[in-house]
């Protein structure tokens, strides 16, 4: 008890920098939290799309024209590959639509086809892809139970209707989702400066040769001692985990009241359990107090700049990824990016991110063990 | 008298170089023992082997009859140790630092606050309580070092030179509370090379050198060993060299040296020396400005058995 109680004494000469890494993470939150509030409004103002057809103009891709026309401004630009792509760039188009040619014949009859898109990868963007997958969708499973094409698409229209106000709904979920990962994104530095800079710092205060020396001719049995101290130092992830957790269940509630919520909490808990193994190992290695901010930073930023905790991994340079791929950092944000994917939630559309979980679990494993063998090595030389 | 410790035929070594060599001795109960040796004669290798912090070569030190291993917490629970270098949290005050480390053996709280109390009177860091080390002087950091080892009232305390770099006041108070330690009925293993302070407060003194025990005994028994029972110094300007020569042949004298206008004599036992060296000055009309007569010192012990000086 003593042990527990003396070593959040310890811990609260460290109250400001706790404080600081925690304000950090609430400030980007809150500030990510208005950036992406605008593009909401801005969905509400419908976005801007281009349908390229390369077949007939058949009742289906009419009927696609119309559908989409309802949720989004159908642009008019010429045929150019160069001007498409300015658009793109410059958003004077969210999302382009390009019909290949017998698609109409291929979908009803059972054909290989597929419907090529290039978006601008925001939140409009994946708000038409979910709209487009929906009404193909429909006609796959409608198809062959209608021999008149007219019927189908009457069927397809009237389910559509049904689901336009679940649309809207999911259009928020889909932004809050965004919003979600960006702050566990983020959050993937400010997790690990605090966890490992204070619980290293701390473990280092108590392994200082002398103290430990106290420790070892006491009575006081030293595995009991070091057990306590290990659940002193997971207490303490696990209430900064809390905090940050907290922040995000008020600050993006929709999606963190969910299943998805869910998902997130349990992927950065099994991420806090990663840092406070590494602040273990940490504090086993540095001998010098004074290093110990310094290393905790090029691995907190470094890690978070690598595996695009401030930066989405989709701009990062390929080789840039390949390394971020040794760090349990990658496993944790991929694992944030895929949480805002799923659709359902079943076993088999988790699997990716149970493999990610269990990644981070392998690192953790190795940290202990490398732990474990630089302080036995440790104790030899003394 | 109850021997606490037997320690017998203990020797470590490092590579090939021996820091303890074939040591035997008993600590008794209620006394102060005091380990005097130069830097380097192993007296922190030898407290380090008997709190079990180190492995030895040969050898076994028993407490009460029962051998001490890392996992005696039994025996762990009466001792108190003082190391030569400060342990201390830097982040907590003298306070939380004096109770987490009596917390490592009383677990009960009231107890513990009545002990830290203690603690706390006892090196008088009264006014200190919640300063942090870092405020702390180098005598008050060494006081509340050996208020982190003795809070849980020990049986059996081990002070590794306790009063290294500290002021002479400072170094008072910490003899003194040794002293009372003692009184309370605790048993004490001191070391230093400080000779001055083993000859105020231990009992029983160990000499060590080049790890190995050179004598032991009280205070008395190992003056004895030099067979010096005075030491006569007199102060005289230009003094005949012939003279000197003179002086050698007196009765009982077992030395005369010549140093910057200072006549050092040594006698060995014998009646009246004094009073029969100042007659023959008189007779001899030798004048001098002062004269004083001491009796040895424990260097005067460690000088004469290894032919150095105990202060090098
Ligand atoms: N870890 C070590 N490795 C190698 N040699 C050591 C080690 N510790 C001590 N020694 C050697 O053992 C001998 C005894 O050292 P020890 O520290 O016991 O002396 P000491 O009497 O406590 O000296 P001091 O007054 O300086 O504290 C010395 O020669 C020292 O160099
Ligand atoms: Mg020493």
């Amino acid at each position: 008890m003593i042990v527990f109680k003396t070593f959040f004494k310890v811990v609260k000469e460290y109250k400001y920098a706790i404080l600081l890494y925690t304000l950090i993470l609430f400030f980007f939150a809150i500030f990510n939290l208005e950036v992406n509030n605008n593009n909401i409004g801005f969905t509400a103002e419908k976005p801007n799309i281009l349908i390229v057809n390369n077949d007939y103009e058949s009742k289906i891709i009419d009927n696609l024209y119309n559908y989409l026309e309802q949720n989004s401004n159908i642009k008019n630009i010429e045929n150019d590959k160069d001007k498409i792509n300015d658009a793109l760039f410059y958003r004077d188009i969210n999302y382009l639509i390009i019909i290949p040619k017998n698609f109409t014949d291929y979908i009803l009859n059972n054909k290989e086809t597929k419907i090529y898109v290039k978006t601008t990868k925001d939140a409009n963007s994946k708000y038409m892809d979910m709209l487009l997958n929906r009404y193909l969708k429909l006609i796959n499973i409608y198809k062959n139970d209608y021999d008149n094409v007219d019927n189908l698409i009457s069927k397809i229209n009237s389910i559509l209707k049904e689901e336009s106000h679940i649309e809207v709904s999911s259009n928020i979920k889909v932004n809050n989702l965004l919003k979600t990962t960006i702050y566990y994104n983020f959050a993937n530095y400010s997790l690990l400066a605090s966890c490992l800079f204070v619980i290293s710092t701390v473990l280092n205060s108590f392994k200082q040769e002398m103290i430990n020396k106290r420790i070892i001719v006491s009575s006081c049995n030293y595995k009991k001692h070091n057990k306590n101290l290990f659940l002193a130092a997971l207490s303490f992830s696990v209430i900064i985990w809390i905090i940050y957790v907290f922040i995000s269940l008020i600050l993006i509630k929709e999606a963190m009241f969910s299943w998805y919520g869910l998902l997130y909490m349990f992927n950065s808990f099994v991420f806090m359990v990663c840092a406070l193994a590494l602040s273990f190992l940490l504090g086993t290695i540095i001998n010098l107090k004074e290093a110990i901010n310094g290393i905790v930073n090029v691995i907190a930023l470094g890690s978070s700049f690598l595996c695009g905790a401030f930066v989405p991994s989709k701009y990062l340079p390929e080789f840039v990824i390949n390394i971020s791929k040794l760090l349990p950092s990658y496993y944790f944000i991929n694992n944030n990016e895929f949480i805002s994917q799923i659709e359902t939630f079943n076993f088999n559309s988790l699997t990716k991110y149970f493999i990610n979980i269990f990644v981070i679990i392998i690192f953790i494993i190795l940290f202990i063990i490398l732990n474990n063998l630089v302080s036995k090595n440790k104790r030899k030389t003394n | 008298m109850k021997k606490i410790i037997e320690v017998k035929h203990l020797t470590k070594k490092y590579r090939k170089i021996k820091a303890i060599d074939n040591l035997s001795f008993y600590v008794f109960e209620n006394e102060i023992l005091g380990l005097l040796g130069p830097n380097g004669s192993g007296k922190t290798t030898t407290i380090n082997a008997m709190l079990s912090l180190l492995s030895y070569d040969k050898g076994n030190i028993c407490y009460l009859g029962k051998e001490i291993t890392p996992d005696s917490y039994d025996i762990k629970k009466e001792i108190g140790v003082v190391f030569q270098e400060i342990a201390v949290f830097d982040e907590l005050t003298v306070y939380e630092n004096i109770d987490y480390f009596c917390g490592l053996y009383i677990e009960d709280k009231k107890i513990r606050k009545k002990y830290v109390d203690d603690a706390i009177k006892l090196v008088k860091l009264e006014q200190f309580v919640n300063y942090k080390p870092k405020a702390l002087s180098g005598g008050l950091k060494r006081r509340l070092n050996i208020a982190c080892g003795i809070a849980h009232k020990p049986k059996i305390i081990f002070l590794d030179e306790p009063t290294v770099a500290v002021d002479p006041q400072s170094r008072n108070n910490i003899l003194e509370g040794i002293k009372k330690l003692r009184e309370n009925g605790a048993t004490i293993i001191y070391t230093t090379h400080y000779m001055e302070e083993v000859e105020k407060i231990c009992d029983r003194i160990i000499i060590l050198d080049k790890g190995k025990i050179i004598c032991q005994g009280t205070k008395e028994e190992l003056k004895q060993l030099t067979g010096i029972e005075e030491k006569v110094t007199i102060e005289i300007n230009n003094l005949d060299r012939n003279h000197i020569e003179k002086f050698k042949k007196l009765q009982n004298v077992k030395n005369v040296e010549y140093r910057f206008e200072n006549l050092e004599i040594t006698f060995i036992k014998g009646k009246n020396n004094f009073t029969k060296l100042i007659d023959y000055l008189k007779k001899e009309k030798i004048s001098y400005n002062k004269i004083y007569s001491e009796m040895p010192t424990l260097n005067d012990v460690f000088l004469e058995l290894t032919g150095k000086d105990l202060k090098d």
